[in-house]
């Protein structure tokens, strides 16, 4: 479930209905997913990103132990891309 | 500079006033239950006003299979997607409390400065990245992308503080402390700017230091040299910056005064 909530989005000056919402919500969490994902991408050289790939089929914990230890700057690049989507977001309130 | 004026009271958020998708024109709409045809809508919405959508620049076109690839393996990452959901919760818990101009302010303000925090990230890999090579060309265009929304950001932000001068266009004491908080927040990014462009300009140096004794790459260091020659000095970058904002204020607080 979306951490983006109806009351928030009606605070920016964007009215949804349930179903609207739903939808809205999902895809703001697959773009900042995909924002987060081409983040961290950036951040990996050419060795890490064939390394990544290896682990295609591993377990869930072993890949993000992975991750952290290879992307030093995780917490970051969340933070940003939260706040650089949620600016989008209010920039264009007024025509969604 | 237009002003695009919204008052406090009437706007839709403060009203309760339903959904203004309504007002929009038809393709814009978002179409109540037609699941289907909603994430189209939307990304037209966002393409209608301008070219910004939120994917915008984000085209895997280019990609090589690895980047691809690794892409599906962190797309099945489930606590990626956690941690981003309880960064959006904070902000959300933050913003209370906060009237609407005051949230869109503070929403531009931290995009512009996570925008400069991703700039930063990428001109220092771009340093150690090898010209030519596809990953310099992936961090080049990534941080292209990054300065065009930074241009578009600081638009979003003046049309914000326009707003303000307008709702108090007629109190001047208030006209005074607005151009104040503008004038410190756009020192506050010029602080930072001048921060990034020191560490980047060390990188550099260093990076072309150590390519002295490497004659296979005389072409890149002699491009890192010919760079370097260009620079202002850090005291000059800073002036020119800091002029350009004194400059605003004081044409803001003749606007506010006139």
């Amino acid at each position: 479930m979306s951490a983006l909530t109806k009351e928030f989005l009606a605070s920016l000056g964007i009215q949804l209905d349930d179903t609207s919402f739903a939808a809205f919500a999902d895809h703001f969490d697959t773009t900042l997913k995909e924002r987060i994902i081409s983040d961290i991408i950036d951040e990996l050289d050419d060795e890490q990103l064939a390394q990544l790939e290896q682990l295609k089929n591993s377990d869930g914990d072993q890949l993000w132990h992975w991750v952290q230890a290879n992307v030093l700057d995780l917490s970051e690049i969340i933070q940003d891309e939260v706040d650089i989507l949620l600016g989008d977001l209010a920039e264009n309130a007024d025509h969604i | 500079m237009s002003v695009e004026t919204i008052p406090r009271d009437t706007h839709p958020a403060k009203t309760g006033e339903q959904s203004p998708a309504d007002d929009t024109a038809p393709e814009m709409q978002v179409r109540h239950g037609e699941d289907a045809v909603i994430h189209e809508n939307l990304d037209e919405a966002y393409s209608e006003i301008g070219g910004t959508d939120p994917n915008e620049g984000y085209s895997e076109s280019g990609e090589n299979y690895t980047e691809s690839s690794a892409r599906e393996v962190l797309g099945n990452t489930r606590e990626l997607q956690e941690h981003a959901d309880q960064e959006v919760s904070l902000r959300v818990r933050a913003l209370n409390g906060k009237d609407h101009i005051q949230r869109h302010a503070t929403l531009q303000t931290a995009r512009q400065w996570r925008l400069q925090s991703r700039a930063g990230r990428l001109e220092r890999k771009l340093v150690n990245a090898r010209p030519g090579s596809h990953r310099y060309k992936r961090l080049k265009s990534a941080l292209t992308r990054t300065e065009y929304q930074m241009g578009k950001v600081t638009t979003a932000r003046d049309k914000i503080f326009d707003r303000m001068y307008a709702r108090n266009a007629n109190d001047e004491a208030r006209i005074l402390e607005i151009a104040q908080k503008e004038r410190r927040i756009s020192e506050f990014f010029i602080n930072r700017k001048v921060k990034i462009e020191k560490k980047r300009q060390e990188k550099i140096k260093d990076r072309a230091g150590r390519l002295k004794d490497r004659p296979e790459h005389r072409a890149e260091r002699e491009r890192l040299e010919q760079e370097m020659k260009e620079w202002p000095t850090m005291e000059k970058f800073e002036e020119e910056l800091m002029a350009v904002v004194e400059k605003k204020f004081n044409a803001r607080i003749g606007k506010g005064t006139a």
